[in-house]
């Protein structure tokens, strides 16, 4: 059988090759080819050739069904066979294999305020990502993200550049750049394609309490606890840095700029498939030096680590502690989420007659969101695409009032989703804000039309 | 600073031992075999279980053998499966994406062309064996459905009701209707089945779940 079958294909292929040669020998001189007897005798027995090839294929069963058990009859095992016949041979990546992926959206916002913005488009991001494997233990994941920020100018950012380490059925060890593990908004759920809105809740975005990035070591796995299961992220890394104003980045440093090493990680425990609970820490050290006030560029309180101008002395290293719980139902068409997340970093003392001590600073977030696929209810064809969207958060800052005012925020959407396909949806969202640390004479209230495309490939 | 020195070190320790461990595993277990329906089954279940929680369920033929093989590592990493579920789905999501016979003979006739001819009968004995070997892990023992977004095979007005070629053709070829938080593999993710392997289980099908 298989012997036939490799037969019909080898003749195939020379029938194929013979065809094509003799188009190229012929195109050229086609007048006098048309009459060229031995060139008609020979077109007509390949005519016959092939009218037996076909009838040949016609008798050999030749559905996957049958083909896979020739296959398998061959070769032991399947999934590698495969994956090396697929993979170009002379390739520089031979032996690797290779995904190209990642995300992409576009939208705008239209806002009842002219001074919060008015109607924007918003270029949005573009996130491509790449990932290498090789053998069946070591995955490069790499992803940028390429934005086109509010100035004009494109931003390009290295969101994660990790080596995984696959060595054991229940843990991974993974080295580099890693999205932090702290929560499950930032890991999970940020890719527009796979958020239920078009934006992340107040304090989970960037500037929020959300860590967004760690570079050092992390070991991440799962365990099964007979039906239920227990999965673990511990990760230790260059930790979080103070920016001019005192406050704290988690943003992933390429260095550490003190010696302490940031420890932070997250237990998950899925009793049902579709449940899952979290709790999570993050516990490092920050410390800052004085510079010349004018010399910073925020002009604010001139404390910050590894900032230009901060060349005075370095003050004592303080703890920054983080810890939050977070939980997820997403049984058939629900979607239900939650997160709580809190961080304080302790006071700064500062012994200089110029600069008061920067207060205790704490910085807490939540957001509980409901999303129902109407999938759930209707099998219309376009009304069970339809996902409504219900998320309600509130950031507070405390100790720090210029990113209070910046940023502390309750916020409701209402959202509309439609879902194109698995990975491609639309978002639509009433989104209601009122930035709570804001004075009366500013705006501090705005309602806005949310509308974004994602497409996750 | 001393802390976090040892705990970096007992990190790399640990996944010292892990690693040997692993290569002391794969030593003892003989050259690894093709994947057995089991491992299809579990794996249809463990896909339908996990790669929906965080995403939607992305279809299973969306991507090749090597695409696949990779996603499904890259998703081990970030969802922290443990390693045998994550070969489990792989090995149901290259079964499933239907591409192996493009990859080995582009000559091959679309298989729902055979699916036309219908009219040939089932077999329910055959079709019930088959049918607890490949669907039940989704389907269930009763058709009603082991799992969200699984539709019930037992309601009269249900997907039953439609015509023999139209159910039929759904079964080989797979089918995710829009907005369907899942879809159904083509043959159930087992390629080994025939097309008359199909028509037995939709005997099965017919007789002893339709109207129940
Ligand atoms: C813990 C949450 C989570 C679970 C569970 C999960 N995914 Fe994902 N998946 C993600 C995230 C987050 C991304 C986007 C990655 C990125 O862009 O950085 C993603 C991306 C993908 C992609 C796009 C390609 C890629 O690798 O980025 C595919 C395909 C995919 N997931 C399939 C699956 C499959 C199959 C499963 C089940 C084994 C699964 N997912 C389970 C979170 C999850
Ligand atoms: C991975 C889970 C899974 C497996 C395994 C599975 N199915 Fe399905 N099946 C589904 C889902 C989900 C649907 C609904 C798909 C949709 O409408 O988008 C479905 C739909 C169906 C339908 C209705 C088709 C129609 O025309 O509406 C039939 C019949 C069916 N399956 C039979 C089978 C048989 C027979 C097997 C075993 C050979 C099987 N299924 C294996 C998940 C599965």
């Amino acid at each position: 059988m298989i012997q036939a079958w490799k037969r019909i294909q080898l003749r195939m292929a020379t029938l194929l090759g013979a065809t094509l040669a003799l188009a190229m020998a012929a195109s050229p001189v086609q007048a006098q080819a048309a009459d060229d007897p031995a060139l008609l005798s020979r077109i007509e027995e390949m005519e016959r050739e092939l009218a037996a090839l076909k009838a040949q294929v016609a008798e050999t069963p030749a559905t996957p069904g049958s083909l896979e058990q020739v296959q398998s009859a061959t070769v032991p095992s399947r999934p590698e066979s495969l994956s090396r016949r697929l993979t170009l041979p002379d390739s520089p990546l031979s032996g690797s294999r290779l995904l190209i992926a990642g995300y992409a959206d576009a939208g705008m916002t239209i806002s009842d305020k002219e001074s919060v913005g008015g109607i924007n488009f918003i270029a949005g991001t573009f996130n491509p990502a790449l990932f290498f494997q090789y053998g069946d233990w070591l995955l490069f994941e790499s992803e940028a993200e390429i934005e086109i920020a509010e100035t004009g100018e494109t931003g390009f950012t290295l969101e994660y550049s990790q080596l995984d380490l696959l060595l054991h059925d229940n843990a991974t060890l993974v080295i580099g750049k890693f999205l932090s593990p702290v929560g499950q908004f930032q890991e999970r759920l940020h890719p527009s394609w796979i958020n239920r809105l078009a934006d992340a809740p107040a304090g989970f975005g960037h500037g929020g309490v959300q860590p967004g990035a760690e570079a050092g070591v992390q070991l991440r796995g799962g365990v099964p606890l007979g039906r239920s299961r227990l999965n673990y992220a511990l990760a230790v890394g260059n930790g979080p840095r103070l920016d001019p104003m005192g406050e704290v980045m988690t943003e992933g440093f390429g260095r550490d700029d003190n010696r302490n090493k940031a420890i932070s990680g997250r237990i998950g425990f899925l009793p049902l498939p579709y449940v899952e609970l979290g709790a999570s820490f993050l516990r490092a050290k920050v410390e800052g030096a004085t510079g010349e006030a004018g010399e910073i560029e925020s002009g604010g309180l001139a404390i910050a680590s590894g900032v230009e101008g901060a060349n005075g002395p370095v003050l004592p290293a303080v703890r920054y502690s983080l810890w939050g719980v977070d939980g997820a139902y997403t049984r058939g068409p629900w979607d239900v989420r939650f997160e709580y997340l809190r961080g304080v970093r302790n006071a700064i003392p500062i012994e200089d007659e110029e600069m008061e001590s920067l207060p205790r600073l704490r910085k807490e977030a939540w957001y509980g969101q409901i999303a129902y696929r109407l999938s759930g209810l209707t099998q219309h064809r376009i009304l069970q695409n339809f996902e409504p969207a219900i998320r309600y958060g509130r950031y507070q800052v405390r100790g720090l009032d210029k990113l209070a005012e910046e940023t502390a925020e309750r916020r409701l959407d209402f959202g509309l989703n439609y879902w194109f396909a698995p990975a491609v949806v639309l978002h639509s969202a009433v989104q209601l804000r009122k930035f709570t640390a804001r004075h009366e004479d500013e705006v501090n209230k705005d309602t806005r039309l949310l509308l974004q495309l994602a497409y996750g490939f | 600073m001393r802390g976090s020195v040892t705990l970096i070190a007992s990190l790399l320790l640990f996944a010292t031992a892990a690693a040997v461990s692993r290569d002391a595993g794969r030593a003892a277990a003989a050259a690894p075999a093709a994947p057995d329906t089991g491992a299809l089954s579990r794996g249809a279940k463990a896909w339908a279980e996990n790669c929906g929680v965080c995403h939607n369920l992305r279809s299973p033929d969306e991507f090749g053998d090597v695409q696949a093989e990779v996603a499904v590592a890259h998703m081990r990493v970030r969802a922290r499966l443990p390693g045998d579920v994550a070969r489990d789905i792989l090995a149901f999501l290259q079964a499933s994406n239907g591409r192996q016979a493009a990859a080995i003979a582009p000559a091959a006739p679309p298989t729902s062309s055979t699916v036309a001819s219908a009219g040939a009968v089932g077999d329910p004995v055959r079709g019930a064996q088959i049918y607890q070997e490949t669907c039940v892990a989704c389907h269930g023992p009763n058709g009603k459905g082991a799992l969200d977004g699984v539709p019930d095979l037992t309601d009269p007005a249900g997907r039953l009701a439609q015509a023999d070629e139209v159910v039929l053709r759904h079964m080989i070829d797979g089918l995710q209707s829009p907005g369907s938080p899942m879809p159904m593999p083509p043959k159930g993710g087992n390629p080994d089945l025939s097309d008359q392997d199909m028509r037995d289980v939709l005997a099965h099908l017919r007789k002893d779940f339709a109207g129940r």
